[in-house]
């Protein structure tokens, strides 16, 4: 099991994902949503780390 | 020469496995009060247009996710009459949504309008709803699972499925292959899971390719081959199972969860009928998403 969310006090019974498969929402017993960032993009951060526009980069 | 063996060595020289790491706290909770608790209702849902849409009641509300805002859909107005299903169509903002007296609505939530009602889709409460392109797939507490072109004038669905002996409480279309080639997967409180394919394609009678003795092939045929029957049918389960993905890298694997009595999930072939691989989760599943080859399975757990 990669992990395990806890805070609902009843329950899951529902589940959604978002369309760009980040963040999921969960609806259980107790009467609320909670939405999780179950799936963050680990690319998106690396790449922006990367970026050719970070001109301090280039300074040498 | 080292002084480390050659076992070490490699240990010592092969990458370290990433762990994922994820958030263990919610970004964002939102009351939702009325929201039923029932295992075999499916009452939240979100669009392709990241709109978040949730029956509570005799209400549905729409959470739309850019900015925040909540917008009221609807009410059924009859407080006998509850919200028991909403799904939103594959692409756009069209909402179907069931309620506990079998009938169905179709929304248009940009505008907020009622496109279309069948009143009478179904004789008792309509748990589950699943679309493909225009097509509504419904499942019910009336054991049938039925399918809609919504395009079409007629309240009548064009076919009718009846493979469950008790509801139907989940159903999934397959999205591989597009539209014209997709098998539909429903789960029932008869324990059962069924695979239709609505092009009326059957298995050959030499399709059964490993004989009963041998266990590995456990989908069973329908009593009758003919079209309403489903293409498969899996018994393996002893509880109730909602929880049904599709593989979206694999055409034709399904995953299936089973409710408190079984707590396991099963992997399917649905091109021969033979279970993948089982998993005890140690509760409840009540939903599953297949996520780039990871599994994702919700229990019900009660945390504190």
């Amino acid at each position: 099991m990669v992990a395990s969310l806890t805070g609902h006090t009843h329950r899951v019974l529902y589940l959604a994902m978002s369309p760009d498969g980040e963040t999921i929402v969960t609806g259980a017993g107790d009467e609320t949503l909670r939405f999780w960032n179950a799936f963050p993009k680990r690319e998106n951060t690396e790449l922006k780390r990367e970026s050719r526009l970070d001109y301090g980069r280039l300074i040498r | 020469m080292s002084p480390v063996r050659a076992e070490s060595r490699q240990l010592l020289e092969s990458p370290r496995r990433q762990l994922r790491s994820v958030c263990k706290t919610p970004y964002r909770v939102l009351d939702a009060p009325d929201l039923a608790d029932d295992f075999y209702l499916n009452l939240v849902d979100w669009s392709s247009t990241n709109v978040l849409g949730v029956g509570l009641g005799s209400c549905v509300y729409l959470w739309t996710a850019h900015n925040a805002s909540v917008n009221k859909l609807c009410d059924l107005g009859a407080p006998q009459d509850q919200v028991s299903s909403v799904s939103w169509v594959q692409k756009g903002t069209t909402l179907a949504v069931g309620t506990t007296t079998g009938r169905l609505h179709i929304y248009d939530a940009t505008t907020l309008t009622l496109l279309r009602t069948y009143s009478q889709a179904h004789n008792q409460r309509i748990g589950a709803l699943a679309w493909n392109a225009h097509i509504l797939s419904s499942g019910s507490r009336d054991r049938m699972v039925h399918h809609r072109d919504v395009r079409e004038a007629t309240h009548r669905p064009f076919k009718r499925c009846t493979g469950h002996k008790q509801e139907v409480c989940g159903l999934k279309w397959s999205g591989d292959g597009g539209p014209q080639a997709a098998t539909l997967a429903s789960g029932g409180n008869d324990n059962k899971v069924c695979i239709w394919d609505l092009r009326g394609s059957r298995r050959a009678a030499a399709g059964r390719p490993i004989g009963p003795g041998s266990g590995n092939t456990s989908g069973s045929a329908g009593e009758d081959a003919a079209g309403d029957a489903p293409l498969w049918k899996f018994h393996e389960h002893t509880a109730a199972v909602k929880a049904l993905a599709w593989d979206p890298h694999v055409s034709g694997v399904l995953a299936t969860g089973g409710g408190t009595q079984d707590k396991h999930i099963r992997f399917w072939n649905v091109l021969n009928g033979s279970m993948l691989n089982e998993l005890d989760t140690g509760s409840q599943v009540c939903l599953l998403i297949l996520v780039k080859s990871t599994i994702t399975d919700f229990g019900a757990r009660f945390a504190t």
